[in-house]
């Protein structure tokens, strides 16, 4: 649920409770009030009826009194003779009443009745017909003759019509004309009588408001009703009669009936002798109001709460939701990495506050990410993208979605020589040179996409050049789809290091290995990519460094072979499956064995024997020399030892150190730990390094100064097959040279071999260093050699390498120096 | 003006409205009061019909005695007996009153006898023994005699009228085209006439069959009214009604003014009537009403007036002055068997009259 669906949701019921609170009370009060209503209305109807009939009353008796003057009357009842009265006055009269009449058209009736009961002269409205002349018998007749008063009024059942009517009578005196007698005697002479009907009352009853729902009635003592607003008969006559218990009481009160199932507030009124009023009012009409009321309330509080609800929506919206929306949506730019703060609040309150909040803690922790990203992604040292990025960079360019082959090329330098740099000056200079290299190949980037603007990245950025570690750079090249492009970005690398670099005021030359792998020939993957470039890397520096190589086929296999003897050869040196071979070192002059050289022979049951040089340099690169050094020189030791426990005259044997072991290991405390294990006498012990062991730096050579200390001799093995001078090899610590066996084998392709060999023998001379010649087949050789004063022969003209067993023959046959 | 010249017109018709009666006694008062103050003893109030006098003899008699003759007009008798019983007797001298009314003035006292050797020329007169009409005693002078029957217009009506019944059960064509009295004796009396009572009936039921008959007829009636008539207005002159309840004098003015009218007493007879000029009780100047009532009887006089009412007039020497012509008129002078079914008005019992009242007042309202 949404967080204003949440709060309406919570506040609407406590709106609503609110209001029906406040609206209970006032029902209450409107019950009250209506029910008071409703009394005051029957008390105000009542004196309205009562008022009425009062003030028609008083308009009778006036307009009776009025009339009674009349002169006309009074000539008629002057007038003794009967047919004057009839044939010359009777019509006059009527005329007179007429005018009268005609003043007052609610009397339904004026006549005069003569003392004896005889209606002499009557007026009727058109609507009534005079049924009888003979008044005698008459209660208003009677009421009159026996009345105290002169006037008397009530209501009655006119015989005319037989309808209740209102009948005024008035005595009429005159004084006796005839006896002329001074007496102030009156007679009566006649009855003026008056009548109306209850229509002024009617409209009363049927134009009020409030007995519209009940009813009113005007009824005499008996409950007859005299007029009603009720078309039905009169069901409850007998309760209307309850009024005559209380006839005396002048006061109004209303009481309740029960009539025909429904309650009525009742209100009763004395009118007039004979003449009473009653009103009701049904109960239900009450309570009818007031569930109008109520039912008007709860649906007037029903819309102010719906209302409120929706004002409260939109400023619950305005101030609230849609800035959380707008923070949120900020944040989650901010989240994306944008900087921009796209939330915008004039308010100054608590959300702004936290907007403020969020964002300077966004913009944290995009520094952050970016300090992250930096050292996740950039390489320290160069500034340059690192592997991860660069792995990164790579898998993008292989979306999942597309199935065709990105044109790319990947450019996998590795620098020729980076290591004798670190060796020779130390990690700080080879540090700079990185940054040197990394600089280089940017200017070389950026000038050949100046040049040949075609091949320029889409990308302008440096993420193409990325450093892998160590000396390994890698180049990602796009839109290539063909190795030309990427021939002469290569050879525009090597040119550019053919130039040295200047580090800390020294020239540093070196050269660049560069192999290249084309995804759309050879990148099936990102990491097919990657690796094929490296394999041709390998295969580049195998091909003599300083030059840049495709990825082919043959090379992969061959890398491949590799590491699969990589695992093999940790298994044999694990197994035991090696083996050492003795082969036997004589000198030329007297064909004595002065030592024997160990070399290790590796024998795969399905592969046969396997050539020292195949998986000595994958030992070398895979680090598995330093296991398989140890195990040679135990090897050696513990075997001539077991030779001299055998009783043999043994040589000294010359074993094979690599310069590995020299960097990684403290050769010295190995080879003394050797010696003690065995207990093998240190003369019994030399050692044959390589050039490069020596031109590794100052470290070997002080390992190498303190294992010729302890009387260990030391040759140099393979010369004349690196760099190094004879010049060079003055102050190091060795005894012997070995001259390579390729020198060896040229002696007899001519005068040059012969000339350098001799040179080399004489130099070495000149050092006091004994000479060893290596690879020697031939008598001729022999004699060669002999000639130019070698010291020492090895090779098959003597003696292939023995295993062990075997080279106990030596031993016995030959003779030791 | 138009009121003068009318009155002073030859042959002026004897007209009565409230008009006119208003006028009157709106120009009287002015002259009356300007001559009492300097010629008290020398002037009249006659209390009388419209245009019942001929206004020559009025002017030769106020020339001869240097006197002036105001008049004051009713428009019916009941209308006389109205303003007789509202106002008294008071300031009239003469007056002309219907042979019912006069027994009854006496008892009242409101009239006093002639005193005849005062005004010999009384002794011309003398009623015809017509329905017992003559036997008067000589307290008043009668003035004329006539009949109550119907005038008609022959030109619209399909044929003459000659019944009561015509009247009462009307043909279709009178829908509407009848013009009826408003007093109830006549009404009720010629009703009575129709059924073949006696007009003065007081029996219950015959009058009752009356008011029947009356109720019948009165969804046909144009309206109640006096009898007398505006002349030139007269609803009958104009057409307007075909036939009208009226005397035999005022149907022959009409017919002056308008040749297609007849005028007929019914075969059940009619009402026949007769007018005498009274002495008030309380007269002012009885000398000079003496002198009047004596010169409007001489015969030259007498004749001349009847010749001017078209009523015949009960002055035996003046009918002898009377030509041929207006003694033959059977009109003036019905033969004697049609006044033969005729009757006079007599006195009423009250429970009579206030029936008669009552069904008048009925008829009224109808109309209403």
């Amino acid at each position: 649920m949404r967080l204003n669906s949440k709060i309406i949701l919570t506040i609407f019921p406590f709106i609503l409770l609110q209001i029906i609170v406040l609206l209970i009370p006032t029902l209450l009060i409107f019950e009250e009030f209506f029910g008071k209503q409703i009394k005051d209305h029957i008390n105000d109807s009542i004196v309205q009826v009562q008022s009425t009939l009062d003030s028609q009353l008083t308009a009778m008796e006036a307009d009776s009194d009025i009339f009674s003057q009349s002169i006309v009357l009074n000539r008629y009842l002057k007038t003794e003779d009967e047919s004057i009265r009839a044939n010359v006055m009777h019509q006059v009269l009527l005329k007179e009443f007429s005018s009268f009449m005609h003043a007052h058209p609610e009397y339904i009736e004026i006549s005069l009745i003569m003392p004896d009961g005889y209606e002499e002269v009557s007026l009727v409205n058109n609507r009534i017909t005079n049924m009888t002349d003979e008044e005698q018998d008459t209660i208003y007749f009677k009421n009159i003759v026996a009345s105290q008063s002169n006037f008397d009024i009530n209501a009655f059942i006119n015989p005319d019509t037989v309808k209740w009517t209102l009948i005024a009578a008035r005595k009429i005196l005159q004084k006796n004309a005839i006896e002329q007698t001074h007496s102030t005697e009156e007679v009566i002479k006649g009855y003026l009588i008056i009548k109306t009907d209850f229509d002024f009352i009617e409209q009363l009853l049927n134009n009020n408001s409030l007995i519209e729902h009940g009813f009113a009635i005007i009824h005499d003592a008996s409950g007859t009703p005299v007029i009603m607003n009720l078309q039905d008969e009169l069901i409850f006559k007998d309760q209307l009669t309850v009024i005559k218990e209380s006839e005396d009481i002048k006061k109004f009160e209303t009481s309740t009936w029960l009539l025909n199932g429904e309650t009525y507030i009742i209100g009763q009124k004395k009118l007039i002798q004979n003449l009473f009023f009653s009103i009701g009012w049904p109960e239900s009409e009450l309570y009818q109001v007031l569930k109008r009321v109520s039912y008007i309330s709860i649906i007037n509080a029903l819309i102010v709460a719906i209302f409120s609800m929706l004002i409260l929506f939109w400023i619950l919206n305005k101030l609230l939701i849609k800035p959380i929306i707008q923070l949120s949506v900020s944040s989650k730019n901010m989240g994306g990495g944008d900087t921009h703060w796209s939330f915008k609040s004039k308010a100054n309150d608590e959300l702004s506050d936290l907007a403020n909040t969020i964002q300077s803690m966004g913009l944290g922790l995009i520094q952050q990410k970016q300090r992250v990203h930096e050292i996740a992604y950039i390489d320290s040292l160069t500034k340059l993208p690192n592997r991860r990025q660069f792995m990164d960079n790579l898998n993008s360019q292989y979306p999942s979605t597309k199935t065709e082959l990105p044109d790319i090329a990947l450019l996998f330098i590795d620098l020729d020589g980076f290591k004798e740099v670190n060796d020779s000056y130390g990690h700080d200079t080879g540090d700079l040179l990185l940054i040197a290299v990394s600089n280089r190949l940017n200017n070389v980037l950026r000038a050949s996409k100046r040049i040949n603007p075609t091949t320029a990245q889409p990308d302008p950025s440096q993420d193409h050049i990325a450093r892998l570690g160590g000396d390994e750079f890698t180049i990602l090249l796009k839109g290539i789809k063909e190795r030309n492009t990427v021939e002469h970005i290569s050879e525009r690398i090597i040119h550019a290091f053919s130039r040295p670099f200047i580090i800390t005021e020294r020239e540093l030359l070196i050269g660049t290995s560069i192999g290249i792998a084309l995804a759309t020939e050879s990148g099936e993957s990102a990491i097919d990519l990657l690796k094929n470039a490296d394999t041709a890397m390998y295969e580049a520096k195998t091909m003599g460094k300083n030059t840049y190589r495709f990825f082919s086929k043959t090379a992969a296999l061959k890398s491949l072979k590799a590491i699969e003897m990589k695992e093999e050869l940790r298994r044999a040196i694990n197994n035991n499956e090696l083996k050492l071979a003795y082969q036997p070192q004589i000198c030329a002059k007297t064909e004595k064995m002065t030592g024997c050289e160990a070399l290790v022979r590796w024998y795969q049951p399905d592969k046969g024997w396997i050539p020292p040089d195949v998986f000595i340099p994958i030992a070398e690169e895979s680090g598995l020399i330093i296991s398989l050094g140890r195990w040679v020189l135990l090897e050696a030791c513990h075997q001539v030892m077991q030779w001299q426990k055998m009783g043999y005259e043994v040589v000294p044997v010359w074993v094979n150190v690599s310069n590995v072991q020299l960097e990684r290991e403290d050769m010295h405390q190995v080879i003394m730990n050797c010696l003690q294990e065995t207990g093998l006498s240190t003369e019994l012990l030399a050692m044959e390094v390589t050039e490069s062991s020596i031109m590794q730096g100052v470290d070997s050579i002080a390992q190498l100064e303190k294992i010729q200390s302890e009387g260990i001799k030391i040759a140099l093995d393979d010369f004349g097959t690196g760099y190094s001078s004879l010049s060079a090899l003055r102050g190091l610590p060795i005894d012997e040279l070995k001259i390579d066996k390729s020198f060896i084998s040229d002696l007899s392709h001519g005068e040059d071999g012969e000339a350098i060999v001799s040179a080399i023998i004489a130099m070495a001379h000149q050092l006091h260093l004994q000479v060893v010649a290596e690879g020697v087949e031939t008598a001729d050789e022999l004699d060669f050699l002999k000639q130019n004063s070698v010291d020492i022969i090895q090779g098959f003209y003597f003696s292939k390498p023995l295993l062990a067993n075997d080279f106990i023959e030596n031993l016995q046959k030959r003779e030791v120096a | 003006m138009k009121i003068t010249t009318l009155m002073l017109a030859p042959k002026v018709m004897k007209v009565a409205t409230i008009a006119i009666t208003l006028a009157i006694t709106l120009l009287t008062p002015t002259y009356s009061t300007a001559t009492e103050t300097i010629q008290p003893p020398t002037e009249i109030t006659f209390l009388t019909w419209g245009e019942y006098i001929s206004k020559d003899i009025v002017d030769k008699f106020e020339a001869e005695y240097n006197a002036k003759i105001h008049f004051v007009y009713f428009e019916s008798d009941n209308a006389r007996n109205e303003m007789l019983t509202t106002s008294g007797t008071d300031g009239y001298d003469l007056m002309l009153i219907d042979s019912v009314n006069l027994s009854l003035y006496q008892k009242l006292n409101w009239i006093t006898p002639f005193d005849i050797s005062s005004a010999p020329n009384i002794n011309n007169v003398k009623l015809p023994t017509l329905s017992d009409l003559g036997k008067q005693d000589n307290t008043c002078a009668a003035y004329s005699w006539g009949t109550t029957g119907i005038a008609y217009r022959k030109d619209l009506v399909s044929e003459p009228i000659t019944s009561w019944k015509q009247i009462f059960n009307p043909a279709p064509e009178l829908n509407g085209k009848m013009l009826m009295s408003t007093m109830p004796q006549e009404m009720i009396g010629m009703a009575l006439k129709t059924l073949g009572y006696s007009m003065n009936s007081s029996n219950k039921q015959e009058l009752e069959e009356a008011r029947q008959l009356l109720l019948s007829q009165a969804p046909s009636v144009a309206g109640y009214s006096a009898v007398a008539t505006e002349s030139k207005k007269s609803k009958l002159v104009l057409g307007e009604v075909s036939v009208a309840l009226t005397y035999n004098s005022d149907a022959l003015m009409l017919k002056e003014l308008n040749p297609e009218i007849e005028y007929v007493l019914p075969k059940e007879g009619g009402a026949i009537w007769a007018d005498f000029v009274c002495l008030s009780a309380k007269a002012n100047n009885p000398k000079l009403a003496h002198q009047f009532i004596n010169f409007i009887n001489s015969p030259e006089q007498a004749a001349q007036n009847a010749l001017f009412i078209f009523a015949a007039t009960p002055n035996t020497e003046a009918e002898k002055l009377l030509p041929a012509e207006f003694l033959n008129n059977p009109i003036i002078y019905p033969n004697k068997a049609a006044v033969a079914l005729s009757e006079k008005y007599e006195i009423q019992s009250i429970r009579t009259i206030k029936k008669q009242n009552a069904i008048m007042n009925e008829l009224r309202m109808t109309l209403q």
